[in-house]
C-alpha cells in the first residue's frame, strides 16, 4: 500500500496548528497531507540539519525546535 | 538550549523572583498529614520556595503553616510550645494561633496593646487524603481548591509518599516528563529484547497542548502487536500523571491497574520535594496494600530504603552504592531502584542547576521543551497580572492518564478517549 494511504489525518487536527519535528520521508508525506486539507503545519529542525533545505525546497516553513513547539498546537516526532 | 537568564527565570523560586511568583499562584502540597498526626503535637520546620516555615496541628486539629521566626528576636518557633491553639515561642514566650496573630505577649505591660499590632505571616492550609496543602500567594489571587481526579480516590485506593532530592526542582521535573529515558535509565533487565519498552526505544511522540498544560503521548509500533501507547498528563505548574494499567514485561494486566504521579515542590534552589502518587485507575478495584509496598521498594523508596527527613539511603555521598558488576551484566545503571536511578542522574548535575546553555536538546526532547515554554509563559502572565494556566481546578479535573494497546491505524484521542477520561466523581463542594 502507498505510504500516503496508510496515513490518515487524525479528526482532531482540523482547525489546530502542527508541528513536527524531523523531516522524514514518512513525515513529508504527512505534512503534505495536511497541507491539501489547509491545516497549518510547521517542520521543526535543528539549524544544523541538512533536511533544514530539503523541507523548505519541499514548501514548507521550517524553524528551529523550539521555535516549531512554541507556534503549534499539537507537536509531534515521528 | 535556554538563555542564561531564562534558565534563572524558571529555576529560582524564592520570593519575588518570576518562577516562585507562579508557584505562588497554585495550592501546592506541604506536607504529610502524618508529619503532625494528633492535635497539640510537635510542630516541624520545613521549608518551601525557599522560606522557613513551621507546620503544627493545634488543639482544635487545624494545621498552621507559618514563618518560622518569631518577630520579637527572630527564634526559631520549632523550640517552642504547641498548646492551647496557638505556637508559643519559648525565648519570651510571645504565642500565636494558626493565623499568625499574636494572641499572647507576656514579657510586655498588661495594658500594652502591642500584640494588636504584630502579625505572622501565616498560610492558609487545606488537608485531603493525607496530603497537608498550602497556598503561598496573594489573598486575593487565592484559587479554588485542587481537585485533581487522584484527590477524589477514597483512601482505600490511593497511596502518596514523598521523598527529597538534592537538585533543582525543574531537573526533577524534566526527567519525569522525559518520555524516551525509561527505555535507558529504567531497564533493569538488559538481556530482555521483549519488554514494551526495549522492543522500540524511540517511540512516536505527540504534544497537544492544553488550558491546563499539556497531554502527551510516546507511542511504541510493536508490529503484529498493534501500537503501546503511554499517555501522560503535564499539569501546570510541576505535575506529571502517567498510567500503568499494563506490566512493562509483557504487557500483560496489572493486578492493580493504577495511576501514577509526582508533583515536584520546591524546597530551595538546589533540592526538591518529589511527592508520588498512586491510585487503581479502577474504582471497583482497591489499591492491595502489599502491591502498593512492592512498587515502592521497586522505585526505590520503601521502608528500608528511606533514611529520617525522608531522604534515600542510596544517595551522592556513597555513589547510589552502585553495583558495576550489576551494571556489567543485568540493569542499564547499576543503581537499584527507578526513581533512585533518576536521583543519581539528576542530583549529580551541575549545582547549584544544571546549564542549560550548553545543553543539546533532540527531537525526543519536545516535552521538555514545551514545558519550558508553558514556565517561562506563565511567568510572564503572573508579570503582566493574568492567572497562569491551569490553576483553575476545573481545567484538569477530568483528567488522568493510561497505557494501552491500540490497533494501527486508530488515533490515540479516540482510541483512549474515555481511558484519558476521570473516573471518580468530582466534588462539588469546591
Amino acid at each position: 500500500m502507498p505510504l500516503a494511504e496508510q496515513l490518515v489525518i487524525p479528526n482532531y487536527f482540523f482547525g489546530k496548528s502542527v508541528a513536527i519535528l524531523g523531516y522524514s520521508k514518512e513525515v513529508s508525506e504527512f505534512a503534505k497531507m495536511l497541507r491539501e486539507h489547509e491545516i497549518s503545519v510547521v517542520i521543526g529542525l535543528r539549524p544544523v540539519d541538512d533536511l533544514w533545505a530539503e523541507a523548505e525546497r519541499d514548501g514548507f516553513e521550517v524553524k528551529s525546535l523550539w521555535d516549531a513547539v512554541e507556534s503549534a498546537d499539537i507537536i509531534q516526532v515521528w | 538550549m535556554l538563555k542564561k537568564e531564562d534558565n534563572e527565570r524558571l529555576c529560582l523560586t524564592s520570593k519575588g523572583t518570576p518562577m516562585g511568583e507562579v508557584f505562588r499562584r497554585y495550592w501546592i502540597p506541604a506536607i504529610l498529614s502524618e508529619e503532625v498526626p494528633e492535635p497539640d503535637s510537635p510542630q516541624i520546620r520545613l521549608k518551601l520556595l525557599g522560606e522557613d516555615l513551621v507546620a503544627f496541628r493545634d488543639s482544635e486539629g487545624k494545621v498552621a503553616i507559618l514563618d518560622a521566626y518569631c518577630p520579637h528576636r527572630r527564634a526559631h518557633l520549632f523550640w517552642g510550645r504547641n498548646e492551647q491553639c496557638g505556637i508559643r515561642c519559648t525565648y519570651h514566650g510571645w504565642k500565636f494561633n494558626r493565623d499568625g496573630e499574636c494572641v499572647d505577649m507576656p514579657n510586655e505591660p498588661s495594658d500594652s496593646n502591642f500584640k494588636q499590632k504584630v502579625h505572622l505571616t501565616s498560610y492558609p492550609t487545606w488537608e485531603k487524603n493525607g496530603i497537608v496543602w498550602t497556598y503561598m500567594g496573594p489573598k486575593e489571587e487565592q484559587p479554588n481548591l485542587p481537585d485533581y481526579e487522584w484527590l477524589r480516590a477514597p483512601i482505600t485506593h490511593f497511596q502518596v509518599s514523598k521523598t527529597y532530592e538534592g537538585c533543582n526542582w525543574l531537573q526533577a521535573l524534566e526527567g519525569g516528563i522525559d518520555t524516551s529515558h525509561s527505555s535507558f535509565a529504567h531497564n533493569n533487565n538488559i538481556q530482555d529484547k521483549n519488554s514494551l519498552r526495549n522492543r522500540a526505544t524511540n517511540p512516536k511522540l505527540e504534544v497537544d497542548k492544553t488550558d491546563y498544560g499539556f497531554r502527551y503521548v510516546g507511542i511504541r509500533d510493536l508490529q503484529d502487536d498493534g501500537n503501546y501507547v503511554r499517555a501522560y498528563q503535564f499539569i501546570m505548574p510541576s505535575q506529571q500523571m502517567r498510567g500503568q494499567m499494563l506490566k512493562w514485561q509483557d504487557g500483560s494486566q496489572e493486578d492493580y491497574p493504577t495511576i501514577r504521579g509526582h508533583i515536584w515542590v520546591p524546597i530551595d534552589d538546589e533540592s526538591v520535594w518529589v511527592w508520588n502518587f498512586k491510585y487503581t485507575s479502577e474504582p471497583s478495584i482497591p489499591l492491595d496494600p502489599d502491591f502498593s509496598l512492592q512498587q515502592e521498594i521497586a522505585f526505590g523508596r520503601g521502608p528500608d530504603d528511606v533514611l529520617p527527613g525522608f531522604r534515600l539511603k542510596r544517595n551522592p555521598s556513597n555513589d547510589y552504592l552502585i553495583d558495576r558488576e550489576v551494571q556489567r551484566t543485568k540493569t542499564f545503571t547499576g543503581i537499584e531502584g527507578i526513581n533512585t536511578q533518576d536521583y543519581a542522574l539528576q542530583e549529580t548535575m551541575e549545582k547549584p542547576f544544571t546549564d542549560r546553555t550548553k545543553e543539546r536538546l533532540g527531537t525526543a526532547d519536545l516535552a521538555i521543551i514545551a514545558a519550558r515554554q508553558l514556565l517561562l509563559e506563565a511567568t510572564r502572565d503572573v508579570e503582566n497580572g493574568k492567572a497562569p494556566k491551569g490553576i483553575h481546578p476545573e481545567t484538569s479535573r477530568n483528567v488522568r492518564a493510561c497505557d494501552a494497546f491500540l490497533p494501527k491505524g486508530i488515533d490515540w484521542r479516540e482510541g483512549l478517549k474515555e481511558n484519558m477520561t476521570a473516573k471518580y466523581q468530582l466534588i462539588k463542594s469546591n
